[in-house]
């Protein structure tokens, strides 16, 4: 029998994290009669910093009850179809990781079995040029996705500017009911001597919040799961090479591309993501490898940038032992920091909102919650950790101490056993709590030149003319729809 | 680069997993590809026991581009929404695992969730009366889905009953119009390679020599090529799933016309009915170590709906599966690479997904072995979550009596089903899962079939206004009872659709 339910939720933390969380907290179980309280520490926002996102998260969006023209227009936003990959191998090409599938299967054989099949006897046609996403994104057009893709999956992410995302967030919750709470620090945190849970927390001007769940939002520095829980924190180093990240801006780019692109150099990579009145930058870099001024310099070459306010945080990747412990869930960077080459920090937060919601404890007694919640986040955190790791595993930069170290790491073996399949049979293995898509997977292995050595044998059924025409069908297709699409300030309202 | 030569596959054994098979290669290569060759020996009986399928088999028909109503006129076959579970957690006791889900979400919350909210309210709903393919099924209707997908009409899938003796032997004359080579004949040596232990041939009674680049172990439970020449282990079961026998007979069409299978809980096992269009399947599955063959036969004979049509036919198997299913260039399907009894009409679904798994790493030359462990990875996600689903039916038997029963309330359960049992038992919380069979609505409707009550429920479901959450499911249970109303009886519509063509009636009459 349930002894104490949960009568109130304490929110601790800053910025996104603080605000999905109450919003979507709030929406779920405002008129259950559950207290949600939200402490707002300083934001850690930077003037220059952007919030890119990997979906179109419209189902949290309408759970907020957040429109999505007029959220762009107060935010600067823009769209994005994917991210572009520059420089990570001297002989490949840049390629681009859609926000969509490529090409379309044939006779149930998926298509990228084809593609290298035709590749093996001569195609040489990129494997993202069977993307509506990335030839729009490339050819400076955006689209919103309806029925007229032939069945292709197409979605897309947002760039916004991150204080004014957050603005919105917050300016929306606080007209709810909840309870707002802002302070400087927490001063202490208190805890059951016998069950270890949280109690209270403690403000500098001597407020105390008592609840029964908190959730802590308050970013890497994990106040409450890490440092008043002591929840240990597992570095992901080995496979993270980079630890400082340079936030800075650039002029606007005329016509806005509706996509980010990551620029390799020898320490690291630079990042541009277009906002409406500037581009931010990101320089993320080994703070062994380059001096701050270095990495200043060249991202400024990279990326012509104006100086302005540029701010190096350092940073650590990797996740605490678990996300929820006693009665203190940890949601986005609390749990885990993610290098940020992938744009994943919002799907982390929305992930861990989401299992939250459906696992809101019954009672203080939450250990079955705490296990099931920890069992499919965990595994999650982990996936997207695999996927990012690519990106470094997989370089051909050829004589760079950095990259070569990359190349030579050896790689969690849950990856090694993805990577040993796709490239023996372009088979992609897709294990429990994915976070990226299998064309997400494939998109990016491709583009870093895991090639697979053989494709699925039933390819072979289709003659090859008919796979020609096939081929060169798909491509007229995205061409003429392409062309008829408008360039992506044409969809600001 | 493998190399996409010819390929010289040699499946031994031709039931129903082997004609599966050769059908998928000869529908998927040309002669240029692939080489097939099947040879079974025709004094070993199928072991079909009037075969209960899941929709997944109509993908695998389509593929062949088997025509419906020719296949259904052929193999006897009747329609499936639902198996019927009766007296399992208690006497009298009767539930759907249907193929379509119960309701839709409300206000984003999940429809169960809602459910559990509705009965803690005072308001005991019958969780079938959501389900679309569970009212049919107890109605006794049956129509082919809407293709209207707004259409509640369109809410299921469906499934076949069908003499598996004849869906072999369909599948053979599929296959070996379009090519496939068979050979009758027994394999007395099989001859491994000296430097790596692959198979390089087979031996048969007659002298001739058959070699293979890939061999198919279908030879059943004995396991010809994987078991005796390659000496694969096997993962016994039989603690969780103590079932090793049945017996199993034919009967008289009683005036029951339901398009469902029926398990029906007994003193040490279960018993299944199959309707097909011209008799009943019916078996009794028990295990040995808590009743006697005879004692069995007994219960099977005295529980026949219509007259008998011959003697029972007893079957022994043992649950489990083998530790690899591929090994070296021997890939084993059907009962050569495990058996979970039919409770979940599960058996062909494993051929079937098997074939799938094969066809899509399929090996070349040489073979790569980590083809092999993927193989290997799959299928065995594949055995333990219907492993796990299965025990669950016999775990959660709260008030049956009996040595069996009190066997399999009080054994120790796999740590994975034990999990998903708490957290189910708490709040109605169903783990996901990526792979492998059976959704969420299945666990529903087995979990609250089985009597297995949560304590709670998420929290977020009292976030909707509570009338009008149960107007929206009021209104749903009246738009099922309503549809399925004017639907079709099954056996009226089977009539119409695809009657059995005479040929088929006479000689699907022996078999089991």
């Amino acid at each position: 029998m349930l002894k104490s339910p949960i009568r109130k939720v304490v929110i601790v933390g800053r910025d996104e994290a603080l605000w999905l969380a109450a919003n979507v907290l709030w929406n779920s179980f405002r008129r259950t009669g559950l207290e949600i309280v939200a402490v707002e520490l300083p934001s850690q926002l930077r003037p220059a910093d952007v919030i890119p996102t990997l979906r179109n998260q419209q189902a949290f969006h309408d759970l907020m009850r957040i429109k999505e023209a007029p959220l762009m227009a107060a935010t600067q936003a823009t769209f994005s179809l994917g991210q572009r990959f520059i420089g990570f191998s001297e002989s490949r090409p840049p390629f681009l990781h859609a926000y969509g599938d490529s090409g379309w299967a044939i006779n149930r054989v998926a298509f990228h079995h084809q593609w290298v099949r035709a590749r093996a006897k001569g195609l040489d046609v990129p494997y993202d040029d069977f993307s509506l996403n990335a030839m729009a994104a490339l050819q400076g057009r955006f689209f919103v996705p309806a029925g007229d893709t032939e069945g292709q999956e197409c979605d897309y992410g947002y760039h916004f500017d991150a204080s004014a995302y957050c603005q919105v967030l917050k300016q929306v919750i606080l007209e709810s009911g909840i309870g707002h709470v802002a302070a400087a620090r927490l001063n202490d945190v208190s805890r059951d001597p016998d069950s270890g849970d949280i109690t209270a927390i403690t403000l500098p001007d001597g407020q105390t919040v008592t609840g029964d769940l908190f959730v802590d939002a308050t970013g890497a520095e994990s106040l409450l799961l890490g440092a008043a829980m002591g929840v240990p924190f597992q570095s992901w180093a080995q496979w993270f090479p980079c630890d400082r990240i340079l936030t800075t801006r650039a002029a606007p780019i005329k016509a806005m591309p509706a996509f980010s692109q990551v620029t390799a150099h020898h320490a690291g990579w630079v990042a541009q993501f277009p906002l409406r009145n500037r581009t931010a930058v990101q320089q993320v870099y080994a703070g062994s490898q380059m001096t701050q001024q270095d990495a200043l310099d060249t991202a400024a070459r990279m990326a012509a940038t104006e100086f302005a306010e540029p701010v190096v945080r350092s940073f650590t990747a990797g996740r605490r032992q678990a996300a929820w412990s006693h009665n203190c869930v940890a949601i986005g960077e609390a749990a885990a920091v993610f290098d940020p080459i992938d744009s994943c920090s919002i799907q982390v937060i929305l992930t861990g909102l989401s299992h939250l919601t459906s696992l809101l404890p019954l009672d203080r007694d939450m250990a079955p919650e705490a296990r099931e919640y920890n069992l499919n986040v965990l595994t999650s955190l982990e996936r997207i950790r695999d996927y990012q790791i690519c990106h470094y595993k997989l370089n051909q930069r050829q004589g760079e101490p950095f990259w070569d170290r990359c190349r030579a790491m050896a790689v969690p073996d849950s990856l090694a056993y993805k990577l040993r399949l796709f490239e023996a049979r372009g088979h992609l293995v897709e294990y429990d709590d994915e976070t990226f898509l299998d064309y997400d997977w494939r998109a990016m292995l491709i583009g870093h030149g895991l090639i697979p050595r053989a494709y699925d044998i039933v390819a072979d059924h289709l003659p090859e003319n008919e796979l020609a025409e096939r081929l060169q069908k798909m491509l007229g297709f995205i061409k003429t729809r392409v062309q008829a699409m408008k360039p992506m300030d044409a969809h600001f309202t | 680069m493998e190399t996409q030569t010819p390929r010289r596959i040699v499946i031994l054994g031709g039931g129903t997993a082997g004609w599966m098979l050769a059908a998928s290669l000869v529908r998927t290569f040309g002669p240029h590809h692939a080489t097939v060759r099947l040879i079974e020996s025709g004094d070993i009986a199928i072991v079909g026991v009037g075969e209960s399928t899941l929709p997944q088999v109509r993908d695998f028909n389509e593929f062949l581009g088997v025509d419906e109503v020719e296949f259904m006129r052929e193999t006897n076959a009747t329609f499936k929404l639902a198996i019927e579970f009766r007296d399992w957690a208690r006497l009298g006791d009767r539930y759907f695992h249907p193929f379509g889900s119960h309701g839709h979400a409300i206000a984003g919350v999940p429809f169960f969730q809602c459910f559990l909210r509705a009965k803690a309210h005072g308001h005991d709903f019958n969780i079938d009366d959501f389900c679309y393919p569970s009212v049919a099924s107890r109605e006794q209707k049956f129509e082919l889905p809407s293709e209207d997908l707004s259409s509640i009409r369109s809410t299921y899938s469906y499934a076949y009953h069908f003499d598996a003796y004849l869906y072999a032997a369909y599948l053979r004359r599929w296959s070996e119009k379009r090519g496939l080579r068979r050979t009758e004949g027994t394999v007395v040596d099989v001859t491994l390679r000296p430097d790596d232990g692959f198979i390089q041939s087979l031996t048969l009674a007659s002298g001739e020599v058959v070699e293979g680049d890939i061999f198919i172990d279908c030879s059943g439970f004995r396991g010809v090529l994987i078991n005796q020449a390659l000496k694969m282990g096997w993962e016994d079961w039989s603690s969780w799933l103590p079932c090793d026998r049945a017996w199993a007979i034919s009967s008289d069409l009683d005036d029951d016309g339901t398009a469902t299978t029926r398990c029906t809980a007994r003193e040490a096992g279960w018993q299944w009915r199959i309707p097909l269009q011209k008799r009943i399947g019916t078996g009794y599955v028990f295990s040995s170590r808590f009743t006697t063959e005879e004692r069995a036969r007994e219960v099977l004979l005295q529980n026949l709906d219509g007259a008998a049509q011959g003697d029972p036919r007893l079957i022994k198997f043992q649950s489990g599966r083998r530790k690899n299913s591929w090994y070296k260039n021997c890939i084993a399907l059907g009962l050569a690479s495990g058996f979970l009894e039919p409770l979940e009409s599960t058996s062909i679904y494993m051929s079937q997904i098997a074939v799938n798994f094969l066809m899509r790493l399929f090996p070349g030359h040489p073979v790569d072995p980590a083809l092999a462990e993927e193989y290997n990875r799959l299928v065995d996600i594949e055995y333990t979550r219907v492993r796990d689903f299965l025990v669950l039916h016999y775990h959660a038997s709260a008030e049956r009596k009996g040595d069996l029963w009190h066997h399999v309330q009080t054994m120790q359960l796999p740590d994975s089903l034990a999990e998903k049992m708490d957290i189910f038992k708490r709040r109605g919380h169903i783990h996901r899962y990526k792979d492998g069979l059976f959704s969420p609505a299945s666990w529903i409707a087995v979990y609250t079939g089985q009597r297995i009550e949560p304590g709670g429920y998420d929290p977020q479901a009292d976030n909707i206004d509570l009338d009008s959450m149960l107007g929206t499911m009021n209104d749903l249970r009246d738009r099922i009872a309503s549809n399925v109303a004017t639907m079709p009886g099954h056996y009226d519509f089977v009539r119409r659709h695809c009657r059995l063509s005479t040929k088929s009636a006479k000689s699907g009459k022996s078999h089991a």
